[in-house]
């Protein structure tokens, strides 16, 4: 079983969710942070026996001397990331989306592969659970090919638990499309209701099953509960505005250790997200 | 020399366009016969992305050898570069200031 976290405005909760859940789960349990722009739940949790492995994508290469300059490559690219400009064949590898079509539409085998570097992945253990994360290299723009190799370590017989990037975005997509299931993380305020309409839009486009949970939630008629009352969307838990909380996440503690008495709260969502402890 | 100029046009004058690859149009003045060729960026300039790369294609498909415009994109500055037709940034408002600014400065006027 793999759940997602997902959020359509960013600072709703997330990684509280993904690392609170992970800490109360005690059975075996893989945490991958595929918000691979701003990873951050390695700041929650002890990693031991760190591994890291580097990341490429493949892009293209012209070989200039097999090539007549015929266009089709650069024709064929929906992204426009390969020109014919005068007497040459350009590649702008920020636009370029790695599909390999321009290799496979030069008649001449002009077009060569080559990779090029997108980041890292770290993976390590923690007491609570196994850790998988993404650094995207700074200058990359392109993210989904990281995120797919991250998702790639999510083992179908264990639980899984997915922290992803916030937004409606490919690296918002990337990161949900494994998931079986997906977790709302919305605030309840006007820009929270508006971003977390957008992905409730993509999620039912997707035909994702998801649930929402109610962060910084200070009574029961907020916009987010109305809103989900009035699309029937279940919300899962709401987690309280709870200054604490705020304090624990600032200095990278567990809540649910920090503060015993919503030990239970995330146990219930974990609960109903996996069914039962394990 | 064939001088590209990003436009729009409002009315009977030729109002230049400060954007370089959403502009609506792209004028090409030829100093040889002195008269302008008009190129509709209607597809391009509308395109989700990769406008600026491929309305320099289209300038250098149309051999010119200056471009003006007011702002002009990093990528679309890359592939001009790349052939070495400079990007003159000009703040004048109608296309025929702008192609005297670009005349003195090239000491063809």
């Amino acid at each position: 079983m793999t759940v997602a976290i997902a959020s359509g405005k960013g600072g709703t909760g997330k990684t509280l969710l993904a690392v609170n859940l992970s800490y109360v789960s005690t059975g075996e349990l893989q945490l991958l942070d595929c918000d691979v722009e701003a990873p951050n739940t390695h700041l929650f949790l002890p990693l031991q026996n760190k591994r890291t492995e580097p990341v490429h994508r493949m892009i293209p290469q012209i070989d200039a001397s097999l090539c007549t300059l015929c266009g089709e490559c650069s024709r064929f690219c929906a992204f426009h990331a390969l020109a014919v400009l005068r007497n040459k064949v350009v590649l702008f590898p920020e636009l370029c989306h790695s599909c390999g079509g321009c290799n496979r539409v030069c008649r001449l085998g002009a077009v060569g592969e080559t990779t090029e570097p997108i980041g890292e992945i770290i993976y390590a253990e923690t007491p609570y659970c196994c850790h998988v994360q993404g650094f995207l290299q700074v200058g990359t723009a392109i993210v989904p090919p990281l995120i797919h190799r991250v998702t790639e370590y999510i083992q179908s017989e264990n639980h899984t638990i997915i922290d992803a990037s916030p937004g409606t975005g490919c690296a918002a997509m990337a990161a949900l499309s494994p998931a079986d299931f997906v977790v709302l993380a919305a605030e309840p305020t006007p820009f929270g209701l508006h971003d977390m309409r957008r992905l409730v839009l993509c999620l039912r486009e997707l035909n994702k099953p998801f649930s929402v949970v109610v962060n910084r939630a200070v009574n029961t008629n907020d916009v987010i509960t109305e809103f989900c009352r009035n699309e029937d969307i279940p919300i899962l838990a709401r987690i309280p505005d709870d200054r604490r909380i705020t304090d624990c996440c600032a200095v990278g503690e567990i809540t649910a250790q920090h503060l015993p008495e919503y030990h239970e709260m995330f146990l219930g969502i974990y609960s109903q997200l996996f069914g039962g402890a394990q | 020399m064939r001088i590209a100029f990003s436009a729009k046009k409002s009315g009977s004058e030729l109002q230049m366009d400060e954007r370089f690859a959403r502009a609506d149009w792209f004028l090409i003045y030829d100093t040889e016969n002195e008269a302008f060729e008009e190129i509709d960026n209607t597809s391009i300039k509308n395109a989700a992305q990769g406008a600026g790369i491929q309305a320099a294609e289209l300038l250098i498909r149309k051999d010119v050898n200056v471009v003006v415009t007011g702002k002009c994109g990093p990528k679309a500055l890359d592939a001009l570069r790349s052939v070495d037709i400079p990007v003159h940034s000009t703040n004048k408002q109608r296309v025929y200031d702008a192609l005297n600014e670009l005349l003195l400065a090239y000491g063809e006027k």
